[in-house]
């Protein structure tokens, strides 16, 4: 899977439906504009829209979650997300439910902290910027997320490792049905990754 | 999905939309900005440069998101992006802010940016340069809020940021070649994270 790039005509459709009519138009242009397209396992009918304005600087970057027609811009917080799972188009299962977690936590900041899910370490944003001794510590510290299905309520709970703020942690993870995400409980694996970084700084 | 259904608290730009009525305004965008310009206030440097915006001399625009903020100088306007749920600013705000100020203030000081159509590389080579005395201008205000209870925060976010190489040299008094060396090593990581 990987990012599709939309070709002029639809980029312009869709560039238009996301347009801003106010005085806001160094953030968008139909011309100097590119679209791409993410198809997500967990929705049917709902894509992953990323628009790209690389005529301004630096080039602005907004992500929507949208049929084509019409959009819900990413801001961040958890409503775009639960708007659109609340109108049937969430498809959750034992597989897809980790694939739903890892694009939760890229798109929204709980309590307005950036927090990674990690699926697989070496997708993980941060890893290009950490010190050798962090990456090893990632490395070796990770254990894929197990996932357990209650029929009963209808929710999945899924244990799994986060990162945030320079700490690796195990998370267990409550999904429901209809995608509401809620950290039960969280157990520092390692810390030592964050003040490795600073340490340096100030060595 | 129907038409008229993205919601959106509205904010103080970006209220109207065509096609999808996305609102990118952020609701809480003067107390992100306030919140911002009380630390940036207590350094010397970071006063200077919010002269800026107390005379008004560049446009400040909040949009609620996640992604890339900055100065556009093709709008003359500072874009900075939060979390719609943010009430307040985080450090990434606060040394974002402090870049976008920067680059406005060379913009405005007569150091346009060049047109990428006529040549390219003129243009990457002239920003790449822009980056750097901005990133360096956050170094100089971070410095200068050692003894302050917001230090230690800011640094931990530069690090996430991928600049702590950055900061290292600065701090250290090494030359602008060293400096940016750093900054090319941040940037290459950033792409990769991109």
């Amino acid at each position: 899977m990987a990012w599709q790039r939309l070709n002029r005509e639809d980029s312009t459709k869709v560039v238009e439906s996301v347009l801003t009519t106010d005085g806001a138009a160094g953030m968008f242009s139909t011309t100097t504009s590119e679209v791409q397209k993410w198809n997500l396992p967990f929705y049917e009918t709902t894509n992953l829209y990323q628009v790209t304005n690389f005529a301004s600087l630096p080039s602005f970057s907004f992500k929507y979650l949208g049929n084509g027609v019409h959009f819900h811009q990413l801001d961040g917080t958890e409503l775009p997300i639960y708007t659109i799972n609340d109108r049937g188009m969430l498809s959750l299962n034992e597989r897809t439910v980790v694939d739903y977690l890892e694009f939760f936590f890229q798109h929204v900041m709980l309590d307005g902290d950036e927090m990674f899910f990690i699926k697989d370490p070496y997708d993980m944003p941060l890893l290009a910027s950490m010190d050798k001794q962090s990456r090893d510590s990632i490395m070796r510290n990770h254990k894929a997320a197990e996932v357990s299905y209650d029929a009963g309520f209808d929710k999945y709970t899924v244990d799994a490792d986060l990162y945030a703020e320079g700490l690796l942690m195990r998370a267990t993870i409550e999904v429901t049905g209809t995608g509401r995400v809620t950290i039960q409980s969280r157990k520092m694996i390692v810390n030592a990754i964050a003040q490795s970084a600073v340490s340096g700084i100030m060595a | 999905m129907t038409e008229n259904e993205q919601s959106g608290l509205g904010g103080k730009f970006g209220a109207k939309t065509s096609g999808s009525q996305i609102n990118y305004g952020h609701p809480h965008s003067q107390e992100l900005l306030q919140s911002a310009s009380a630390v940036i206030r207590e350094s010397e440097t970071g006063r200077l440069l919010l002269k800026l915006l107390d005379l008004k001399r560049v446009p400040v625009h909040v949009i609620k998101g996640i992604g890339q903020s900055g100065f556009s100088p093709e709008a003359m306007t500072i874009y900075m992006q939060a979390p719609g749920s943010a009430t307040t600013a985080n450090p990434a705000f606060i040394i974002n802010l402090i870049k976008g100020l920067n680059e406005a203030a060379q913009e405005l000081a007569g150091f346009r940016t060049p047109d990428p159509r006529k040549d390219i590389m003129a243009y990457a080579s002239f920003i790449h340069g822009r980056n750097l005395d901005s990133i360096t201008e956050v170094c100089k205000v971070i410095k200068e809020l050692t003894k302050t209870p917001h230090f230690t925060n800011l640094l931990d976010s530069l690090t996430e940021l991928g600049l702590n190489g950055v900061y290292k040299a600065y701090i250290d008094g090494k030359s602008r070649e060293v400096l940016y060396e750093q900054y090319a090593s941040a940037y290459d990581a950033m792409r990769g994270r991109s």
